[in-house]
């Protein structure tokens, strides 16, 4: 992994220090990397030059360069729309992650989970339910206002046990059900793919889940005003949720269950502090 | 006839004259840089202790991971 920014060395040098980062953090002071990647942020440069009075160009500038201030232009300048590629050891992208909107970003770690890259924490949270065993995780232990991070439930139906996918139609199926909150926005959540399951008795064929499975649950942390002022002094992050099902075996169907979820997270403020102090 | 649509078409053409050498469409991040399946340019920086790096030098086993951000600086 590599993270690559227009910063020059010495910045870079200080922010590791200060955020004990030991991953390559590297320096493209030119834009020279950036602009070869084609994702130079030139709205920047437009509004500087012949964009400002074109509503298209100052749009543009608002959604992708939400930096406020006399010098928001000249500090954009040279910075690329923020975004992730995944390539392969071929130098191939296998997948790539941009943001929207400026201050919205995708956490890493969220990025390795969607790729299936990452394993519970730990910490995990587990739950043992009738029939299911459930291990529920955050992405990110700490999360900020602009991120875009996920909550992981990880459901093990036991042996000879069955639940229902979405689809299944007569029964309850899997459903992650998130509690709304001010200034957290939960994105429409995939289910992965199932599997069919043939049902003797009834000569029946309905999509199930027999196998271990992992709902991702993306959540996105607000970052207006509005929330900042209002997220400002909390330092936890509480969320909840349910998660609905109907299990059955080879013989008999149970109940429909709905199983209380919850995940605390550490709250940050957005840092703020330039490491560039004097000049 | 004609004179009631002369004046109809330059007074169109005052209003829709300013839009033209301005008109730009949207910028669609999904569409700007490498897209999935091709490849990626290399690059040489230097990371924040001065080590040089390449594309071929970064690749892990699987891959590599590029995150491109805005700036550690502000």
């Amino acid at each position: 992994m590599a993270a690559i920014s227009y910063d020059p060395p010495e910045i870079l040098a200080e922010f590791s220090r200060r955020r004990g980062i030991t991953f390559p953090l590297l320096s493209d002071s030119d834009s020279a990397t950036i602009k070869a990647y084609g994702i130079l942020n030139t709205v920047a440069e437009e509004v500087l030059s012949s964009g400002k009075d074109d509503p298209v160009v100052i749009a543009d500038f608002n959604k992708y360069a939400s930096v406020t201030g006399l010098n928001a232009a000249s500090l954009v300048k040279g910075t690329p729309y923020p975004g992730t590629f995944i390539v392969d050891r071929q130098g191939r992208v296998t997948s790539r992650f941009f943001e929207e909107f400026y201050r919205e970003r995708i956490t890493a770690s969220t990025i390795m989970m969607k790729l299936g890259a990452a394993s519970a924490p730990v910490q995990a949270t587990k739950i043992s339910a009738g029939h299911v065993d459930i291990t529920t995780y955050p992405s990110d232990p700490v999360v900020a206002p602009g991120n875009r991070f996920a909550l992981a439930v990880n459901v093990m139906p036991a042996q000879h046990v069955h639940v229902y996918a979405p689809g299944a139609e007569g029964y309850r199926t899997v459903k992650l059900g998130m509690a709304d909150q001010p200034y957290v926005r939960f994105l429409p959540l995939a289910y992965p793919p199932s599997e069919i399951y043939f049902f003797k008795p009834l000569n029946e064929r309905v999509p199930v889940y027999q196998r271990p499975f992992t709902l991702l649950q993306e959540v996105v942390l607000e970052v207006s005003p509005q929330a900042a002022k209002v997220l400002a002094g909390r330092t936890e992050l509480n969320l909840s949720g349910s998660l609905q099902y109907q299990a059955c075996d080879e013989k008999e169907c149970f109940n429909p269950v709905s199983v209380p979820l919850s995940w605390t997270l550490k709250l940050t403020p957005n840092i703020t502090e330039r490491i560039r102090t004097s000049r | 006839m004609n004179s009631i649509w002369v004046p109809v078409a330059v007074v169109s053409g005052i209003f829709l004259l300013p839009l033209v050498p301005w008109g730009r469409t949207p910028v669609n991040i999904e569409k700007l840089g490498p897209q999935v399946g091709q490849r990626v340019p290399d690059f040489n920086l230097k990371d924040q202790n001065g080590k040089p790096w390449t594309l071929d030098s970064i690749m892990g086993p699987k891959g590599a991971m590029l995150v491109f951000y805005r700036s550690a600086d502000w």
